[in-house]
């Protein structure tokens, strides 16, 4: 079952095109990167599926029209991380910002407290519950954006550059958290400009305010001419392993799989 | 960055911080209410000794009380020196104006502020009033960091503040930059409270406990409001 259908998505703001004629689905459980340059539109769809923008053509979540979603039922299903966590995060403390969709929703005090527990403990947060986000640093806050959407467990998460400006611990302890999410059954919408990022998802679509390419990473990112004229690059590790004329990996095990593979071949 | 404001001091472990909020905020608006009503002279001396008498209790240090009430005072010193010329009974007005600004601050210096938030909501402050307050004490950082930021790139720019047209004029481009951004934000911000169910109801829990101190201290407050009116009614 698709869990997102965008069908002829267009949006403009005001004469300025964002979208033009949009359409791809994404099936329950994918992680799938969108890779676009800047003002490709990645953060108009996102807007867009989450009904805050509303565009010209079709939006379906889990076969429901969009319009016919409550406001209630869309923050159930769907949950959106915006790029900088500063906007995500308006509460004084890190527990009421994770507590704050919780208590919208209209759970009681006892479960709010024991999600938002829950939560912090499974992002390794639970030392900063009443902390000021203001005293975070910038991975400390990344996660709880996160975690202030997942706790209200919606069925899609959408995250917006979730890497960006990260230090490479944090970027990896990120990358981690969404991997673990996408195995509790969540479906993952990333927009991002991190190849490293993308390779290691389902499939890329590369929007440039059309969709531009839909495919497995591996497939995509050999596609060096579409990447450099949509001003994209493929991972260094595929650069590379095009370059030895090797099979391209998905991820850093798989590369030295496939290495460990070629050197038993030679002896 | 680590920024701290009021309540830079709320770990400390005084009778003052050890109160439930709600009860040591309505304790001090009650006291606060009095005093502003009081006209006569001995009471309003009376009034500003009570109130650095909390002060004491409360173990703040001295220098940092100073620190945070010194444009306050700086305030009222220019209003005493204006009503001394215009007003009527000018004295009177600046004690009762620094006893109840001593009041305020320690109410809000003794606690985290977010908790004093919160207990402002549950005494029955508006809903939007505590949420704005809320967000100003969230945002106040990240406006003075976005400052912060700017005036460096100015600096590494090899901009020197001098008292000049263009000084003036750069300094009034940094802060419409500031208030575009803002403005983005806050549009921002609005986004992501919707997508997590905001309706505008009050969206925090607190769980504030009322024990028999607290009682004793709200009381105590009621007495000494009390007092205050018969010391300058006897008098």
């Amino acid at each position: 079952m698709d869990a997102i259908e965008v069908l002829n998505l267009s949006y403009a703001y005001e004469d300025q095109k964002a979208l033009e004629d949009v359409t791809f689905s994404v099936e329950k459980g994918e992680i799938v990167t969108i890779l676009g340059p800047n003002g490709a539109g990645k953060t108009t769809l996102f807007l867009n599926l989450v009904g805050i923008l509303k565009g010209d053509g079709e939006i379906k979540l889990f076969g429901k029209r969009l319009e016919d979603y409550s406001r209630r039922e869309l923050v159930k299903t769907i949950g959106m991380v915006f790029q900088n966590p500063d906007d995500q995060l308006f509460m004084p403390t890190v527990f009421d910002d994770v507590a704050f969709g919780l208590i919208n929703l209209g759970f009681e005090r006892g479960e709010v407290v024991e999600r938002v527990n829950e939560v912090l403990i499974k992002f390794g947060l639970e030392g900063c519950r009443d902390r000021y986000p203001h005293h975070l640093s910038f991975g400390e806050k990344k996660k709880v954006a996160i975690a202030s959407v997942v706790c209200i467990e919606p069925r899609i998460l959408l995250l917006d550059e979730p890497t960006a400006n990260l230090d490479p611990i944090s970027r990896e302890e990120l990358v981690k958290i969404i991997r673990d999410l996408n195995s509790d059954g969540i479906t993952i919408l990333i927009a991002t400009h991190d190849v490293d990022l993308a390779l290691q998802s389902d499939r890329v679509i590369i929007l440039n305010r059309r969709i531009v390419k839909i495919g497995k990473p591996k497939d995509v990112f050999l596609d060096l001419d579409t990447l450099k004229q949509n001003g994209l690059d493929a991972p260094q590790i595929v650069k590379l392993f095009l370059k030895l004329g090797f099979e391209i990996p998905q991820s850093l095990d798989e590369a030295i799989e496939i290495i460990a593979k070629r050197c038993n071949s030679f002896h | 960055m680590m920024h701290h404001l009021i309540d830079r001091y709320y770990h400390l472990n005084s009778f003052i911080h050890s109160l439930d909020p709600r009860a040591k905020l309505i304790g001090f608006f009650i006291l606060i209410l009095s005093i502003v009503l009081i006209k006569d002279l001995l009471a309003c001396i009376f009034a500003l000794v009570i109130s650095l008498i909390f002060l004491f209790l409360s173990k703040l240090p001295l220098r940092f009380a100073f620190e945070q009430l010194k444009y306050g005072l700086m305030f009222l010193l220019a209003l005493f020196f204006v009503m001394l010329i215009f007003g009527h009974k000018p004295f009177e007005m600046l004690l009762r104006a620094i006893s109840a600004l001593i009041l305020i601050f320690i109410a809000f210096a003794t606690s985290r502020f977010d908790v004093s938030i919160k207990a402002l909501n549950q005494i029955g402050f508006p809903n939007k009033l505590t949420q704005i307050l809320m967000f100003a004490y969230r945002y106040i950082f990240v406006f003075a960091e976005e400052y912060e930021r700017l005036s460096m790139a100015l600096k590494m720019k090899g901009f020197k503040r001098k008292t000049s047209k263009y000084t003036f004029e750069t300094i009034a481009k940094l802060i419409a930059t500031l208030f575009i951004r803002s403005y983005e934000r806050a549009e921002n911000v609005h986004n992501a409270m919707l997508l997590r169910g905001y309706t505008g109801n009050p969206s925090t829990i607190s769980s504030f406990k009322i024990t028999a101190k607290d009682l004793m201290f709200v009381t105590l407050s009621l007495y000494l409001a009390i007092s205050l009116h018969i010391i300058a009614w006897m008098l």
